[in-house]
């Protein structure tokens, strides 16, 4: 009747099986320092009341993040052990650097410091620059965590940590009627996504479970268990449904169909410095996480295959023919995000084939050429972002392509930075795109994806029609219209933005050393 | 690395050095912005002068002078990584691109009144040290992005200082420009993997070129692979029909870019499918002979007629670029209809070298007349020749260059071509081809009247303004001057080029020609005409009846040297067994390797043949004695 030894027992299990150790929170080091910035950011938002203090603040807390920049590229953070996480060799970590972390990192500094930008414009003074700050910074250490995650409930929990964030981010200019409805729109699209995602582990639980297989004695829902159960099951309706729908919310994230209806609003109505963050951080989360699902399902890999594959095509297709007619340059923007994600999608499935076909010669490279392909994207759309957020609008939701006309007679340097981040984005050598989207073509030759590569190509050509669009639109007109005022572009500015195009043509040739260094 | 390499870097370099000083062009005076583009343009020509006189006697490896290589650019382990040098295809093609680009840059120098004049200058050297590039790196990848590398300088210029419609036809011609570009990466790309980039060269043309030498296969299906490239690179050649954004692009952009372009920068593609296709794939040519015949007959004929009836000159020049694509295609495709006489080739590359010049030619005089009647419309000129006698003289000079006449550069080009083409069946697919210098004729005649000579018509120019007509200025007559004297050398002694173009197919085309004849059963082509006409400076040094590899007398060829042959099956001493000179039959094979008493029957397996032999009829004489190749495997049963 009463079994009170046994369940308290098993009570005490459970709480130890949940004691951290110290190893793991070691291993957890970046995102504990990322989370005690969060919430420095928000005491000096108290603390500090004059307005050199504040300064002082961020400055802190950006030099902070580039402290921890540095060591993560040289390497200081533990990275965990490739076993912990269970995808065949942890691909993405480059020897003792964890490549998404470093990312991660960049691209809250950037987000961080274009909120600065953004929040000088006229009608932007309701988003509050440390709530700003925390949540991003949050969402940063979310996100990095989440793909250190070796269960499902680590997994939910953290990318719900992330959505969250975003919710509110993206919201956050209350000023803003598109801001809001963005808002309400990402939250509920997001709240879909969740209840499949739940839904879908819900189930691959279930079928553990039902399958009665021995590894539910460890972690009931760790990756390992769902793999060992669809090893043994590979038939099974519910595995397959389940990996689906998990598969689902990790497109969501990353903006593939069907889960990218979302993105043209959203990314249109979110401040730009959050439209950069949605399209950084929680693109490349959402890139990540595909390996670890990927191998946590791989006994359905031939199942899945077709499937993901169609789902990038028609992204691919859909996101290129639909940006034709688009002229506000945020959705735009979206939907080019779109497109580079289906890239990124068909890259990784070739380079899984590759490795599953068991060609172990040329896995490593393929996945390295895969996620080179998401840095080079980042490193792309920085300058454009920097570069909108200095366009003279009051409102950001609202910046058209005429809008552009006549800005390399104005400012020559806006116009120039432009131009390089878009030729990189069409894939126009000698930018580091071309050499990118080389390398994703290189993946699905060696994995044999005949068709797929005819159809990018297709896109390709497509996309250059409203790349070079935009580029047209900067490089005329204005002869008659009376001169733009931009937001100011400061000393630092720009040479960041000089820098950046020098990058994008000189990261070519340290793309060939990251390659040659496999 | 030696003298030569170093200069071939600097002559690559130096307009993009000159260009990246242009980003400075704020702070600099008009003079010193010149001065420094001057600079780009010279040092290019006066390298490529240099190193054409250097080219026989320089160190070559595989036929390519001047090499140099820098392995930190690319993936040594996968084959890619940049490389640099010049063989005799592309010595012709970068020396003409220099003296383009020189005339380019001395128009672009003198144009007066450009908006923003240092980025213009910078655009032109981009585009400049983009073509530069293309014909001087031996890597394939190299070769595409610096093709690729032309086409934002291009597209920024036609935005910014082109002509009627000028932001339409900069999208039309970036969007149909990455479409072929990227179908020929497709197709670079497939022959990559075919396997052709696997030696010790990489994934280059050197690299390609020994490949086929040491008899590689292609694992990979070479008739889709020749497809790719073709239509690929066919659409940056405005093959028909896939011409249409040619002519606009040529007649709206501003002059340097259309002479850089039209002249150069579309050679690209001809020169890939010689290189690449013809070399590593001839049979894919064959497969395809048939189309590339039909499809240049419509850019010979259609378009020949479509130029006539232009009567805007720089549209009719565009079209007339578009036109003599034809010919060129041609020339590729007699490789494959000859089975392997490479003189088509040869003639194409002439072409190719003469063409850039002579409508580089045409544009830059086209302009001068523009700048003086400020129109292009013919109908509403002439009766310039009283005005501007010069002027008149180098633009006949140039339309008899772009007819093909005697004593130009372009002769030679198209003589050999349609030689080389003599098998073509039908035969009145010859003529229809040959129609082609009729069609020009007509309207570069047609054109020189209506400009030059009758009456000044008034509708351009009033009689006032007709009377205050100049000559062309110094400016203008060096340009000029340069691009006509090198087709007039070219033309009176086109063993200047024609030398290196020979030795160089010579050496590299044999293995092709090899399979085009294995794989036809036509004699190839009855070439002596070609011999006496041009003492021996084009190649045509494969006579009919010492074809090696149609089996005619091939044992000459295959007794003077080793060869390896493997013996397996009822034989006491199996294995590979070494042979030499008369040694090489299947007999004396059978006594080396002790045949079994009881074997009654052995098979010679080849590449392309079995040959089944009964062993008692073999030591009767009954059938004659097999003579052996290399690689020949003899199963004993």
């Amino acid at each position: 009747m009463f079994q009170g030894a046994s369940t308290m027992d098993s009570v005490v299990e459970f709480y130890k099986a949940w004691q951290p150790d110290l190893n793991t929170l070691y291993t957890c080091l970046p995102e504990i320092l990322l989370g005690v910035l969060a919430l420095l950011a928000l005491v000096f938002d108290v603390a500090c009341k004059s307005c050199a203090a504040k300064r002082a603040a961020r400055g802190f807390i950006s030099a902070a993040l580039v402290a921890m920049f540095i060591c993560a590229i040289g390497g200081a953070f533990p990275s965990p052990a490739p076993e912990a996480i269970m995808a065949p060799g942890l691909f993405f970590s480059f020897g003792k650097i964890s490549i998404w972390l470093v990312l991660f990192i960049a691209c809250a500094f950037l987000a961080i410091n274009l909120s600065g930008i953004v929040r000088s414009r006229e009608g932007n003074a309701e988003i509050s620059a440390p709530a700003t700050t925390h949540l991003i910074l949050i969402a940063t250490a979310a996100a990095s965590l989440l793909l250190k995650a070796t269960n499902f409930v680590a997994f939910f929990v953290l990318l719900e940590t992330l959505t969250v964030c975003l919710y509110a981010l993206v919201g956050s200019n209350r000023n803003s009627a598109y801001s809001l409805e963005a808002g309400v729109k990402y939250l509920i699209a997001g709240g879909i996504s969740g209840g499949l995602m739940l839904f879908g582990i819900v189930l691959l639980y279930g079928g553990a479970a039902m399958s009665g297989a021995p590894v539910l004695t460890g972690e009931p829902l760790s990756y390992g268990t769902v793999f060992v159960f669809l090893t043994q099951n590979p038939e099974s309706l519910l595995g397959l449904a389940g990996a689906g729908l998990v598969l689902a919310g990790v497109m969501f994230k990353l903006g593939v169909f069907p889960m990218q209806f979302w993105i043209p609003d959203v990314y249109q109505g979110a401040p730009s410095h959050i439209t950069f963050f949605l399209a950084t951080v929680s693109k490349a989360t959402g890139f990540f996480l595909v390996f670890p699902m990927l191998a946590t399902f791989s006994p359905i890999w031939g199942k899945l295959l077709p499937v993901l594959l169609a789902c990038a095509l028609v992204s691919m297709v859909y996101a290129n023919v639909t940006a034709l007619g688009m002229r506000n340059v945020k959705r735009l923007l979206g939907l080019s995000g779109v497109s580079h994600a289906a890239y990124l999608m068909v890259g990784v499935l070739g380079a899984w084939q590759v490795t599953s076909s068991g060609n172990a010669e040329m896995a490593a490279p393929c996945i390295t050429l895969v996620i080179a392909y998401i840095v080079v994207y980042i490193l792309t759309i920085y300058p454009i972002f920097s570069v909108m957020s200095r366009m003279p609008q009051t409102n950001d939701a609202l910046q058209n392509l005429d809008d552009y006309e006549g800005l390399s007679k104005n400012n020559p340097l806006l116009a120039g930075t432009l131009a390089f981040g878009l030729g990189s984005l069409a894939g126009i050598p000698p930018t580091v795109g071309f050499i990118a989207k080389l390398g994703i073509l290189f993946v699905l030759f060696q994995a044999g994806f005949y068709g797929t590569i005819a159809v990018m190509l297709g896109c390709v050509v497509v996309s250059i029609y409203y790349y070079f669009g935009w580029f047209r639109a900067a490089f005329t007109g204005g002869e008659n219209a009376p001169a733009k005022t931009y937001l100011p572009v400061g000393l630092c500015s720009r040479v960041v933005l000089i820098a950046f195009s020098a990058l994008m043509v000189l990261a070519s040739l340290g793309y060939w050393g990251v390659i040659r260094g496999l | 690395m030696n003298c030569g390499s170093s200069l071939l870097q600097v002559a690559v370099a130096a307009p993009l050095v000159a260009a990246l000083v242009m980003a400075f062009s704020k702070w600099l005076p008009c003079a010193a912005k010149k001065a420094v583009a001057g600079v780009g343009f010279v040092v290019p020509a006066l390298a490529a002068l240099a190193l054409c006189y250097a080219f026989p006697c320089a160190e070559k490896i595989g036929g390519y002078a001047f090499y140099s290589s820098c392995e930190t650019i690319g993936v040594p382990s996968l084959g890619i990584w940049l490389q640099f040098g010049l063989n005799g295809i592309s010595l012709p093609l970068f020396l003409m691109a220099t003296i383009v680009g020189l005339a380019a840059g001395l128009r672009a120098i003198a144009t007066k009144g450009v908006a923003q004049g240092g980025l213009y200058y910078a655009v032109t050297l981009v585009m400049f040290g983009g073509v530069l590039g293309v014909f001087s790196a031996i890597d394939v990848f190299s070769f595409y992005i610096f093709h690729e590398f032309a086409l934002i300088p291009t597209f920024v210029a036609i935005l910014l200082w082109g002509g009627y419609a000028r932001k339409t036809t900069a999208i039309t011609m970036a969007i149909y420009l990455t479409l072929g570009a990227m179908v020929s990466l497709a197709g670079l790309f497939a022959l990559y993997f075919a396997g052709a980039g696997a030696g010790e060269y990489g994934f280059s043309f050197l690299g390609v070129a020994q490949a086929v030498a040491g008899g590689i296969v292609l694992d990979g299906n070479v008739s889709v692979i020749f497809a790719l490239l073709l239509f690929g690179f066919g659409i940056l050649v405005s093959l028909f029909p896939f011409y249409s954004w040619a002519p606009d692009t040529y007649s709206v952009a501003p002059t340097p870019i259309s002479m850089l372009h039209a002249g150069v920068l579309k050679k690209f593609g001809l020169y890939g499918l010689i290189q690449l296709g013809a070399l590593a794939l001839p049979l894919g040519l064959a497969d395809w002979q048939n189309w590339i015949i039909w499809l240049a007959l419509g850019n010979i004929v259609l378009i020949g007629l479509i130029t006539m009836v232009q009567k805007d000159l720089k549209q009719m020049v565009s079209y007339s670029s578009v036109m003599h694509m034809g010919p060129i295609f041609l020339g590729i495709a007699a490789f494959a209809i000859s089975g392997g006489d490479t003189a088509g080739l040869g003639g194409a590359v002439v072409l190719m070298f003469a063409h850039g010049l002579s409508v580089a030619l045409l544009f830059h005089l086209g302009q001068s007349v523009y700048d003086r009647t400020g129109t292009y419309d013919m109908t509403k000129m002439g009766g310039l020749t009283a005005k501007a006698p010069v002027l008149a003289a180098f633009f006949v000079a140039a339309t008899m260059a772009s007819i093909g006449l005697p004593g130009f550069a372009n002769f030679w080009g198209e003589l050999t071509i349609f030689t080389s083409l003599a098998q073509i069946q039908p035969t009145w697919l010859l003529g229809a081809i040959v129609l082609s210098i009729v069609i020009s004729a007509i309207y570069g005649l047609r054109a020189v009247a209506k400009i030059f000579y009758g009456k000044n018509t008034g509708a351009a120019l009033s009689d006032e303004a007709f009377e205050n007509v100049r000559d062309i200025t110094t400016a203008e007559r060096v340009p000029a001057i340069v691009l006509f004297a090198a087709l007039v050398a070219v033309g009176f002694v086109p063993s200047l080029i024609t030398k290196n173009i020979d030795a160089t197919l010579k050496a590299d085309f044999a293995p092709a020609a090899k399979e085009l004849c294995a794989d036809c059963d036509s004699v190839p082509a009855e070439t002596d005409v070609d011999t006496i006409i041009l003492e021996g400076s084009i190649p045509v040094e494969v006579p009919a009846d010492n074809c090696e590899a149609c089996g005619g007398n091939a044992e000459q060829v295959v007794l003077a040297k080793n060869i390896t042959v493997s013996v397996d099956g009822a034989v006491g001493n199996p294995g590979d067994f070494v042979l030499s000179g008369d040694d090489a039959t299947l007999l004396k094979v059978l006594e080396q390797a002790e045949v079994d008493e009881e074997a009654t029957f052995v098979v010679v397996l080849r590449v392309r043949a079995r040959i089944p032999v009964d062993i008692e009829e073999l030591r009767n004489g009954d059938v004659d004695d097999i003579p052996l190749e290399d690689g020949d495997k003899i199963s004993v049963e």
